[in-house]
């Protein structure tokens, strides 16, 4: 079997995505692809355990998952992956439990720390895709890096209050993170004000972002930032672009 | 001369409100609304809008659905509108 001769859905395969493969452009050749691709989730929380689900449901091969410390109470309005009866253990081993009883054909890549500098390069080598659903700008700059560098697609999400925004970056052809925000907002705050249906909303279209990406199906949010404020329910379309000089990737692809 | 400022992220909860209109000079550059918001309003509006004088570069600004990229060569027009975001993230 080759990457142009991929082995055919099984039939178990073939049942749980009966409602997805006749989707049309998609079929049983994007069930393939989303089953032979790997998807980078940092970190699993609000937004991430979203993603996870969803990419996990759909039937994506390989995720790996980077989210270190263990359950607290204020997890639970939105990182729908953590249980109360799971309080103070490990937020990964909750997140693989949950998975797995949804999904056992998942090649689960489960890791009990954040991205940071020194595991970020491997991190990202390991996913076809990546998305971003993490807290910290140290670490989303992290990770952009790397991508940028792999020449790995991002799905960045992100929330406050009521708001969010999505886009999808291609590293040498759409802007990166650091196109748009050059430096690390002194201003933020590790925890802020949201609901989990905000995370919970921006994170299913961040799934289908990342879905369209590896099965090349529709057309990417690319060169466009999409803004949502759920407290009146209006969405706006941003035409966004490369930053000339932008440190990240200012010479790639250019 | 009046233009829309709609806010996102902390700048929203700065401001106090989602969106206002405001009045401006003519042939105004984007970065005069913002230099003008900040001074009118002051804290703590302005210590998300500037940096030591400057406009923060970690703002995101578009303008008519345009991200702009130079905000003091971008002049913005009667009934414009302007979204200012701070940038936000997961979590």
């Amino acid at each position: 079997m080759t990457a142009d001769d991929p082995r055919p859905l099984s039939d178990d395969e073939r049942a749980v995505y009966a409602w997805q493969v006749t989707v049309p452009g998609f079929g049983e050749v994007g069930q393939q692809k989303l089953r032979d691709a790997s998807v980078l989730i940092s970190r699993v929380g609000g937004l991430g355990s979203v993603v996870a689900y969803e990419l996990a449901a759909a039937g994506v091969g390989r995720l790996v998952l980077a989210h270190g410390g263990d359950i607290k109470k204020s997890d639970l309005n939105r990182q729908l992956l953590m249980t109360w009866d799971a309080l103070g253990t490990s937020r990964i081993a909750s997140v693989e439990r949950r998975l797995r009883d949804l999904n056992p054909r998942l090649d689960l890549h489960c890791i009990a720390e954040n991205v940071n500098d020194e595991n970020v390069t491997d991190l990202v080598a390991r996913a076809d895709v990546v998305v971003d659903c993490a807290p910290l700008f140290e670490e989303r700059f992290a990770m952009n890096r790397a991508a940028v560098q792999q020449g790995k697609p991002v799905v960045e999400c992100a929330m406050y209050e009521l708001q969010a925004q999505i886009t999808t970056m291609i590293p040498g052809r759409t802007a990166c993170l650091a196109c748009l925000h050059p430096e690390i907002p002194p201003a933020w705050k590790r925890e802020f004000p949201v609901f989990g249906a905000v995370s919970g909303a921006v994170a299913c279209l961040g799934a289908m972002e990342a879905i369209k990406v590896i099965a090349d199906l529709g057309t990417p949010l690319t060169d466009r930032l999409l803004t949502m404020d759920l407290r009146d329910m209006t969405t706006r379309t941003i035409r966004i672009a490369r930053r000339v000089g932008c440190e990240a990737c200012g010479g790639v692809g250019q | 001369m009046s233009v829309t400022v709609e806010w996102f992220g902390q700048l929203r909860d700065a401001a106090q409100v989602g969106e206002e209109d405001l009045e401006t000079e003519p042939a105004a550059s984007v970065a005069d609304v913002l230099r003008a918001i900040a001074n009118a309003r002051g804290a703590p509006l302005s210590g998300l809008l500037l940096r030591g004088g400057d406009i923060a570069r970690t703002l995101f600004v578009s303008l008519d659905d345009e991200q702009v990229t130079d905000l003091d060569g971008t002049t913005v027009a009667d009934g414009a509108r302007l979204v200012v975001m701070t940038p936000i993230s997961g979590g």
